[in-house]
């Protein structure tokens, strides 16, 4: 790895703060970024170094292509790691890195871009022959067409942005009556979030489970994979609840998905951490989704039933080493499980919340893992996604590996904020969740079991009796509620100082 | 003499008295003998956990002001108006998309709370909202 000796994260959040540990522990020096309002956030200041990129939108911060490769050449970095979202997948960045004599770590900018367009990207696994739903990816954009092209596969159909990813640009379509409505709002949608409004029509799978399988490749032509992750358990189209191994595949299956994922990256000569996305039907045939090329958010739970540091493996391939492992020599040991915590709440369609973070609490039992770009007295805004944090567990069973990360929600209680801690609970103790039958429509179909439970007139005796014996009471005496927030801000204004 | 809280939306009246170690809470005829040890809840002041559950315990008195804005059409947060489906002076039934948003990336539809009246559409296409701001009043 000599040839890295400082890597500038191009990121911010609890993944800035993930690679940066890892640099450390290789001895890399790291360059972390921030904006004038994260000042207080941990990884405004995880780096070696620390770089303030200035007011303004995205576009002109985290986005912003020739400052943050400037910055990287002026402060003397080898390479730069873009973590997932903003940059990673974008391949005029990784050209420019390249160009600028820098390491981008993550693959070739051709792959991002085959990849990036998920129609031709599908018409390229076409020819190398991986498993593809039925569906209309051509050009034609006429209404009527693609409502006739619809009639053709069946309905229900799905309707997604051609750019997409995270659920956005996306609509399901039960009926032909349906198909016009959706059709106008997964185009505005798209339009809105990629500045293109160019959709696909697929086949739905009535009880998909979505099944991804790590990859890795490197530029000596080893490719390997890192076993699965099973992530149905979604809402709005965003995954919620990971675990690996996947409830759902014999060990036949497993290799045969396992042995697709890597012909496939094989197939596009595919360099570092990739993921390939599978919808898995109930008769255990499997399609492709899509190809990540980036580390993804769920990474955690590999490296837990691996034992493996998938940020060390990155940079170790892009700095042009030999993969660290051979297949043979990758096992899978017990059952890992992650847990997103976001900012948001569930009883009210998940709809974002703000407010201060008191406190993010600690971990208490073995093998519990919090990734996280917050610590207590952050603000949490609207400016930047809602996840607070992800909380990994690992057992030598699921059910210890769900039992684990369910009583470690209350070790971490994110005090100050309306959070999805308490619906996650609700899941993980659904019997259907426990007997492993997770599919990605789990969170509406079960809906009114996941529903808050009643109050009991104990429990509302007991809060309140809490609440009047609360060292940090401000609701019951005559304090005005906004007490408690000005103490923080003077916290803050003196820690400035 | 009867003290009034709000916990997780519910109003809840009681009775409160206490010792040195115990507290007494009567809530609808039914008192309840807690040891205070027992009630030593992870909390902020507010932000209570109790059994891995999540509640939050407001003053009465904070809550009056958001009961007077029953019927109108509010941004659930900071966002950009997409499409205004209504019109002034337009009659709507409960559930009827009124307006399109656009925040944290996703679409929400705000729809009508009841049947009535379209009184007044307090922004356009395109414009940037805060969050709960009235967008649209509906009379019935």
């Amino acid at each position: 790895m000599n040839k890295i000796k400082k890597i500038l994260i191009a990121n911010r959040g609890e993944i800035a703060v993930r690679v940066a540990q890892t640099c450390r522990e290789l001895g890399i020096k790291t360059i972390s970024l921030y904006t004038p309002e994260e000042t207080e956030l941990p990884h405004a200041s995880i780096g070696d170094e620390s770089f303030n990129l200035g007011e303004g939108a995205l576009s002109e911060t985290y986005l912003n292509q020739e400052l943050i490769i400037s910055t990287a050449k002026d402060l003397g970095a080898d390479a730069i790691h873009p973590g997932y979202g903003f940059l990673s997948e974008n391949s005029i960045f990784a050209k420019a890195v390249v160009s600028a004599g820098l390491i981008f770590i993550g693959p070739a900018a051709a792959s991002i871009e085959l990849m990036g367009d998920k129609k031709t990207s599908k018409q390229e696994m076409e020819k190398i022959g991986a498993p593809l739903i039925p569906g209309y990816h051509g050009d034609e954009q006429d209404g009527d067409f693609l409502k006739a092209e619809a009639s053709k596969i069946g309905y229900p159909v799905l309707i997604k942005a051609s750019a997409g990813g995270g659920g956005k640009g996306m609509r399901i379509v039960r009926a032909e009556a349906e198909f016009e409505e959706a059709l106008a709002s997964a185009k505005r949608e798209a339009q809105n979030a990629f500045g293109n409004d160019i959709v696909l029509i697929e086949k739905f799978i009535v009880n998909p489970r979505h099944i991804e399988v790590q990859v890795f490749g490197d530029s000596h032509g080893n490719c390997v994979h890192l076993f699965e992750r099973e992530c149905s358990i979604q809402r709005r189209h965003q995954k919620i609840i990971e675990e690996s191994p996947s409830p759902a595949l014999t060990p036949k299956i497993r290799e045969a998905i396992t042995k697709s994922a890597v012909d496939i990256a094989a197939g596009i000569n595919y360099l570092g951490a990739g993921t390939v996305e599978f919808i898995y039907d109930e008769d255990d045939s499997f399609y492709f989704l899509e190809m990540n090329t980036r580390l993804q958010v769920e990474h955690p739970v590999t490296e837990m039933i691996t034992g493996q540091d998938l940020v060390e493996w990155q940079i170790k391939v892009a700095a042009g080493e030999v993969l660290p492992l051979k297949q043979e020599d990758i096992t899978c040991r017990g059952h890992a499980v992650e847990l997103r915590i976001y900012a948001e709440d569930p009883d009210n369609e998940f709809l974002p919340s703000i407010g201060k973070l008191n406190k993010v609490g600690e971990a208490k039992l073995r093998n519990v893992r919090l990734d996280t770009g917050y610590t207590d007295g952050n603000d949490i805004g609207v400016s930047f996604d809602p996840m607070l944090a992800k909380l990994i567990g690992w057992a030598d069973t699921r059910e210890k590996a769900i039992t684990k990360v369910r009583e470690s929600l209350n070790d971490y209680p994110f005090l100050g904020l309306k959070t999805n801690r308490e619906y996650l609970g609700r899941v993980l103790g659904h019997k259907t969740f426990i007997k492993g039958e997770t599919f990605t429509h789990f969170v509406e179909t079960y809906s009114e079991d996941l529903k808050k439970a009643e109050l009991t007139l104990e429990d509302v005796a007991k809060l309140i009796g809490a609440m009047h014996i609360s060292k940090n009471r401000t609701v019951a005496t005559n304090e005005k509620a906004s007490d408690n927030y000005n103490c923080w801000h003077q916290l803050s204004g003196f820690r400035n100082c | 003499m009867a003290k009034k809280l709000i916990i997780n939306e519910t109003e809840y009246q009681y009775d409160f008295r206490q010792t040195a170690e115990k507290v007494e809470i009567t809530i609808e005829g039914k008192t309840f003998n807690l040891d205070k040890k027992d009630l030593n809840l992870s909390n902020d002041g507010k932000h209570f956990v109790l059994n891995n559950r999540d509640y939050f315990i407001e003053k009465a008195s904070a809550r009056r002001s958001s009961a007077a804005s029953e019927g109108s059409s509010k941004s659930p947060m900071p966002g950009k108006i997409l499409k205004v489906l209504c019109n002034e002076g337009e009659a709507v039934k409960k559930g009827d998309p009124l307006i399109i948003m656009e925040a944290m990336k996703m679409e929400h539809t705000l729809k009508a709370s009841k049947d009535g009246t379209i009184k007044a559409v307090k922004y356009s296409e395109g414009d940037l909202v805060e969050g709960q701001v009235e967008l649209v009043e509906l009379e019935d």
